[in-house]
């Protein structure tokens, strides 16, 4: 159950500055921060936090009623768990419509009702002729070509029916629609109206009128068009209530003509009703060839006679079913969290309840099922079977006149008929969106199947907007590109189909072609959806400002056309496309997909063969391929030139590049040093002369996975290597006389690898320094039995007993769970490469905004860790880019408090243990630190936050997080570009009392800054590049020798913030505790004067000489030191 | 540069018992530290590490004083001893910085005279007294840093006799403690008791929880083995309420949950 409570995050956003403040007093040194920690967290369960159920015995073991029983029955066969049924519950009770709001919303239809059938009546007129159509009414539809037959004239509906879901009471909340449809009297239409988009420009028409007359009307809000299902022929009418009830409910007014009208088998998607003489001025080419069919013309029309026939088959399936009915509105909550449902072509909430009665059809649902079963078997459904393949029918009967379903197949992607037999429900769904689903629907599955604790919440809660579903996104901008592409992809039929939407037209074969050429790195493609616009209609009475009124949407106007690539790592970094052999038939093909990137390529096995290769060099240009093959393909076959593509795939790699290599990301230094670290434990195992023989070596360092970001500094730190030596009962069993052996033990280490490699050695009497190829280590010789000696306490009897001391944890932490930790993360990175990336831009960002110090590295790697093995509900991240965002959701909704962040390294835990892990933490919640990860190697304690960060510290990260994500997502989905990425690397600074600017000639790390340094001092580098013989300079970093000073003389005075990535200036926060006078105590001087107060003495910082203090302790470090609040001023 | 504050109201008046000496770090620092100094004195009979009346309590003492500078401060020549109490040592420290850094903060110190006129004198001091002079110059900042790396690479030389002298009265301590036991093994003592040790001809169990909990453990699972479950009715009819009970228990807890997420607002799906 992640989430953290949205309300507090918000409140918390807003009142930023104010919130540190309180926020953070009462953290003061060690034990101080731990009783503020147990304060904060024993706090009642009304501050959100969960308690151990307490039952008494009599309550627990009471004889059960019968009602009792059936309900638990009934739990356990119709739902998973009792909590997933009362989350199920709970949810659906939040999407329903209540009784109170319906019966408003149906007082408002009758009045809707009363007034359509009161607009006034029209004379006949020529189609053509549109004089009579009031000034500054515009007619929501492209009339291209304008000559048309026919005539018009208005009358008011012969019909008024509501249709759709809401009579159903499937609509779920929010964006309550109804859907009202107007039947058009017969003397409106003529013979032939199918033809030519005839019927269509009546409707809009019909359209106009009516919404020129609602719109003078008090009783609306808003009055304006839309399109249904985004399809531009056919415009609807959106009325919104006026007043409080706004947004309430949308009634959408979509004219159909009289039943019987057209014959349905001039509507088959065989046939042609849209002529090319008519629409491109000229008859197919002379040679007689017929007519192209028109199948999306031909559903649009057919949709419009089906709609009532549609309602009573759902009502007669689905009306006295609850369970059903609770199926569909969860399902709707699924395809809406995934964003499904929405836009052009979308696959919406009435296909699922056809769906739905689909399978109620076929027996594969029963009306006594419960909403989650519902849900649970179509999503089965879905995810085994392909409707781009094998279409399903509603349609029970076996006329020899109805269309086969392989006709439907040959015209439309998706195939799913009604039951007709004659209209495809999915016909403006494309194969790329179906496949969407799909997916989703599998994955989803998955999730269901692992009985995952969280599963309701992963399954139903949590969004997933493209940019944060896959990994790689790329605008297409402007969209006027794409008419084009059509042009260019000889699209002129399905130009001719869609009415001259060209976005439409060209989005199948643009995204077959993507998906053809890259292959192998592809996962899947998704496209967003053009979304459905909303022409305004001021809705005013007094007569309106032409300006108000706008002309209907241009093809081209919906903005951009977004693609998502979710990536396959496997294939991801191959540089290769290899083709057919020369000689091959299909070379020829290849050479014609690929063009001049296509060459003839002699290969090692002598075979000569067609091949593309990309250039690459580094492991973050590897992962940036696909944007070469799409800029390229889309060149090559559509015209769309590199200047519209926007690929967003790797602006954040920026911030992980070393300043020497701007494009590598670091993954190939690390391969260095791991390889120089394998040497390394290679020469330790085959020492000869030391007492005892090394058994194992162990590395204990971050740079195993992901230390790059260090290593491209001037003074990488040392890597920590732990060596085991072999088992020996020669060793003393004092603590003290361990400790002198271990440090005979480091200067023999020494000694020897001097002596028989050559190497520069420092020993010292916990570690040995070695210098090798650049790259120096920290071995540390480790016995291990000494975290128990450490741990022995003998109590009065004689009883030895272990008990954790400081000392022991410490050894314990860095010999033991570090090794294991670190080879584990190693395995993760192998597994999945962009986890580096994505660890190091985690901590680049936490570290950015100056609250580093109090999150080990190990802890953000974890949280890292995490987004790769609890992927749920998306897919392990494969570029560094979405794997952030993904971090930065988790960090700004993940409940603390109530939660253990279990990260299953290596698969290691069972659901069992988890269950444990969690009831354990909850009863011991008090004592644990406010961070709680839990790993299979550590199950109770979480070592890695056990020092913090305190509760006011995580609190402000989560704030800081939910602030940065959505303005980075909104970054990236700017089609015009995402500007400054690093707007939200940057932290805020003022809220701190004092900023202390350092001198950059002194910090060690200045160029990983996240604003790059124009000018930046390196010294101690070598004149040749090559390993040296001289022993760096060794962890000798100013900015944190003078940040433990100013912690040691100032810590119960102030907090001190910095960002050791480089940092130029150190934060400094008074806290307020502190500044409360007190009365003079010998213990409580510290830096403070004797002032009278009122008559009395009392004790107050003396913060003028304290703020001297802050340069002399950083004297030649600090710059400047600027007071920036009075605050202190007591 | 330090951005200039407006004057306190209220010059800092100390208690009678403390008298305050202003203290800076040089003469180029504008507003001062108060040192609060007492003669130090003890109740009577209570013992104490420091000489009565010739020792000077001082409270406050900056964090860049080290103790050479007290000589500077005050006239040095009748200073005997400074004692700075340590803070206390750690057992190994983290290695978090190469540099073995003096830290400090505001301290207390103890300042031994030679003469009990001394400490009256230092009371009577005015100030302000000033830490770094021309002539006694003290480090801080990068060259106090610089200074202390310096200070801090290791002489392997110096570790080894370390080393080796610690084992060599080690080993010698060891021996004569096994040496020890070797002669009363098997002795009774006054009352009478053979005291039984590891090393004896018949080793027993070590006397550690560990082993004492793994013999419970081992008893337990025996008694476990021979156990029959579901055998009597009354046994299938208490597994089963027990099984009831853990419904209701798993129920309680979910309602909890729920009760949680729906104050937290976590039910809305947009």
């Amino acid at each position: 159950m992640g989430p953290a409570p949205a309300g507090e995050q918000l409140c918390g956003a807003i009142g930023e500055p104010e919130v540190m403040e309180p926020a953070l007093e009462g953290t003061g040194k060690e034990g101080k921060k731990a009783s503020s920690r147990k304060r904060t967290l024993a706090e009642p369960p009304a501050k959100g936090l969960l308690q151990p159920v307490k039952l008494s015995r009599a309550e627990l073991y009471k004889e059960p009623t019968n009602e009792e029983l059936n309900h638990l029955r009934e739990t356990e066969i119709l739902f998973h768990s009792s909590l997933l049924r009362l989350q199920v519950e709970e949810l659906l009770k939040e999407v329903r419509l209540s009784e109170k709001k319906k019966d408003r919303i149906d007082a408002f239809l009758r009045e809707v009702n009363q007034r359509v059938v009161r607009v006034p009546s029209v004379p006949e007129t020529e189609l053509t002729d549109q004089a009579w159509l009031p000034a500054g009414v515009r007619v929501p539809l492209h009339q291209v070509p304008y000559a048309v037959k026919g005539c018009f004239r208005f009358l008011p509906p012969a019909q008024v029916t509501v249709v759709g879901s809401y009579l159903l009471g499937t609509c779920i909340r929010p964006d309550i629609n109804v859907d009202v449809a107007l039947t058009m009297p017969r003397e409106i239409l003529q013979d032939k109206d199918g033809l030519n988009q005839r019927y269509f420009r009546k409707r809009a028409l019909y359209l106009a009128h009516l919404a020129h007359h609602l719109a003078q009307d008090p009783l609306f809000g808003s009055v304006c068009f839309s399109y249904t299902n985004g399809c531009h022929l056919k415009p609807s009418l959106l009325l919104r209530p006026r007043g409080k009830d706004e947004r309430l409910v949308t009634v959408r007014l979509h004219p159909c003509p009289p039943p019987d009208f057209f014959r349905p088998c001039r509507l088959l998607p065989t046939k042609n009703n849209v002529r090319s003489a008519w629409y491109r001025g000229q008859s197919p080419a002379g040679d007689g060839s017929p007519e192209p069919p028109t199948p999306h013309y031909n559903t649009w029309v057919l949709q419009d006679t089906a709609l009532e026939s549609h309602l009573q088959l759902l009502s007669t399936m689905l009306g006295s079913a609850q369970g059903l009915k609770d199926g569909v509105a969860l399902l709707k909550v699924w395809l809406r969290q995934r964003e499904l449902d929405k836009g052009q072509g979308g696959f919406t909430g009435f296909l699922v309840s056809m769906l739905v009665v689909f399978l109620v059809s076929t027996h594969k649902i029963h009306t006594t099922m419960s909403g989650y079963q519902v849900l649970r078997s179509v999503l089965q459904f879905l995810a085994t079977t392909d409707l781009t393949v094998n279409g399903i029918s509603l349609c029970l009967s076996s006329d020899p006149s109805l269309p086969a379903l392989a006709d439907f197949h040959q015209a439309f992607s998706v195939v799913f008929l009604d039951s007709s037999g004659r209209l495809n429900l999915c016909a403006d769904v494309t194969a790329s969106t179906y496949h969407q689903v799909q997916y989703e629907a599998r994955l989803s599955m998955t999730l269901l199947d692992s009985r995952a604790d969280d599963g309701f919440q992963l399954l139903l809660m949590t969004p997933k907007p493209m940019i944060r579903a896959f990994d790689h996104v790329l605008h297409l901008h402007p969209l006027s590109r794409l008419q084009a592409a059509c042009h260019r992809l000889k699209l002129w039929p399905e130009l001719q189909d869609n009415g001259g939407d060209y976005v439409s037209a060209a989005l199948g074969p643009l995204t077959t072609l993507l998906e053809q050429g890259l292959g192998t790195r592809l996962k899947l493609l998704a496209h967003s959806r053009p979304p459905v616009p909303e022409v305004s209609w001021a809705g005013s009475r007094v007569p309106r400002d032409t300006k108000d009124i706008q002309d209907p949407p241009k093809h081209k106007d919906s903005g951009s056309l977004t693609l998502g690539l979710l990536l396959r790592p496997e294939g991801l970094t191959s540089v290769l496309e290899l083709g057919p052999e020369a000689d091959q038939p299909e070379a020829a093909k290849f050479r014609q997909f690929w063009g001049f990137r296509s060459e003839l390529r002699r290969f090692q096995d002598g075979a000569i063969r067609e091949a593309v290769v990309w250039e690459a060099a580094s492991m973050s240009q590897k992962r940036l391929i696909p944007h070469q093959v799409v800029t390229h393909l889309l060149a090559l076959h559509t015209d769309i030139p590199e200047t519209c593509v926007h690929y967003v795939g790797g602006p954040l790699d920026a911030l992980i590049q070393g300043l020497k290599q701007t494009s590598s990301t670091g993954e190939e230094a690390l391969a260095v040093a791991v390889c120089c670290y394998d040497d390394l434990s290679r020469l330790l195992w085959g020492l000869e002369g030391l007492p005892l023989t090394v058994s194992a070596v162990q590395g204990a360092h971050p740079v195993r996975y992901n230390g790059a970001g260090d290593l491209s500094s001037d003074q990488p730190p040392p890597s920590m290597m732990v060596c085991h030596l072999e088992g020996s009962g020669q060793w003393p069993q004092d603590a003290e006389a361990v400790q002198r052996v271990r440090a005979a033990f480091q200067l023999r280490l020494a000694e020897l690898l001097t002596q028989q490699h050559g190497l520069q050695c420092r020993a010292t009497a916990t570690h040995t320094d070695v210098l090798k190829d650049g790259f120096v280590f920290r071995i540390r010789v480790a016995y291990q039995r000494e975290p128990q000696i450490l741990k022995e306490v003998q109590s009065p009897e004689g009883m030895i007993s272990l008990r954790d001391t400081p000392a022991s944890l410490r050894l314990e932490r860095d010999t033991r769970q570090l090794p294991l930790l670190t080879s584990a993360l190693h395995g993760l990175q192998q597994q999945h490469p962009a986890f580096s990336g994505v660890a190091r831009l985690a901590k680049r960002w936490v570290r950015a905004q100056l609250l580093g110090e109090d999150f080990t590295d190990e802890s953000l790697d974890l949280v890292a860790a995490a987004l790769f093995l609890h992927p749920e509900p998306f897919t392990p991240p494969s570029s560094p880019q979405v794997g952030f965002l993904r971090f930065l959701y988790l960090v700004s909704t993940f409940d603390w408090k109530n939660n253990p962040l279990i990260v299953n390294l290596n698969n290691e835990l069972t659901v069992e243990e988890q269950v444990e892990i969690r009831s354990g933490f909850l009863a011991a919640r008090t004592q644990l630190p406010v961070m709680v990860i839990v790993t299979p190697q550590d199950r109770k304690h979480s070592v890695w936050t056990q020092d913090g960060p305190s509760a006011q510290i995580l609190q402000q990260l989560v704030v800081l997080a939910a602030e940065a994500l959505p303005m980075l997502e909104k970054q990236l989905m700017d089609p015009q570009g995402p500007g400054d990425i690093r707007t939200v690397f940057r932290p805020p600074l003022d809220i701190y009392d004092v900023l202390i600017r350092l001198s950059p000639r002194h910090i060690p790390r200045h160029r990983q800054a996240v604003d790059s340094p124009a000018a930046s001092f390196c010294r101690g580098l070598l004149s040749q590049p090559g390993p040296s013989s001289l022993m760096p300079v060794l962890g000798y970093d100013p900015p944190q020798l003078y940040l433990m000073q100013l912690r040691e003389a100032f810590g119960d005075l102030a907090l001190f913030f910095y960002d050791q990535h480089g940092g130029e200036v150190i934060g400094v926060l008074w806290k307020p505790t502190s500044f409360q006078p007190q009365p003079f105590k010998a213990s409580s001087t510290k830096g403070r004067m004797v002032m009278s107060r009122g008559g009395e003495l009392v004790m107050v910082p003396n913060v003028e000489a304290i703020l001297e203090d802050f340069a002399v302790l950083g004297e030649g470090l600090v710059q400047t030191v600027e007071a920036r609040s009075e605050r202190w001023t007591v | 540069s330090i951005s200039k504050k407006k004057k306190r109201s209220g010059h800092p008046s100390p208690p009678i018992s403390f008298p305050a000496i202003p203290i800076k770090f040089s003469e180029k620092q504008q507003a001062s530290h108060y040192l609060y100094v007492r003669a130090h004195g003890v109740r009577q009979g209570t013992k104490s590490t420091w000489p009565q009346k010739r020792t000077l309590f001082v409270l406050n003492v900056p964090p860049y004083c080290t103790e050479r500078s007290w000589l500077t401060v005050t006239s040095a020549s009748q200073v005997q001893a400074i004692l700075l109490p340590q803070p206390p040592e750690h057992a190994e420290a983290p290695p978090a910085s190469d540099i073995c850094l003096s830290l400090q903060g505001f301290q207390v110190a103890y300042v031994v005279f030679q003469k009990p006129s001394g400490v009256s004198a230092a009371l009577a001091l005015k100030g302000p007294l000033l830490v770094s002079t021309e002539s006694h110059p003290v480090k801080s900042g990068i060259h106090k840093w610089i200074s202390d790396y310096a200070d801090s690479i290791p002489d392997p030389e110096a570790l080894r006799v370390e080393v080796d002298t610690f084992m060599e009265a080690y080993d010698q301590k060891i021996a004569e403690e096994e040496a020890k036991a070797k002669e009363e093994e098997g002795v009774p003592d006054k009352e009478g008791w053979v005291k039984v040790t590891r090393r004896g001809r018949r080793p027993v169990l070590p006397r550690t929880e560990a082993a004492s909990l793994r013999v419970l453990e081992r008893e337990r699972r025996k008694r476990a083995r021979k156990e029959l479950l579901n055998f009597y009715a009354w046994q299938h009819r208490e597994s089963k309420m027990e099984h009831l009970a853990q419904l209701r228990k798993k129920f309680e807890e979910d309602k909890q949950r729920i009760e949680l997420l729906r104050a937290q607002r976590k039910f809305r799906p947009y």
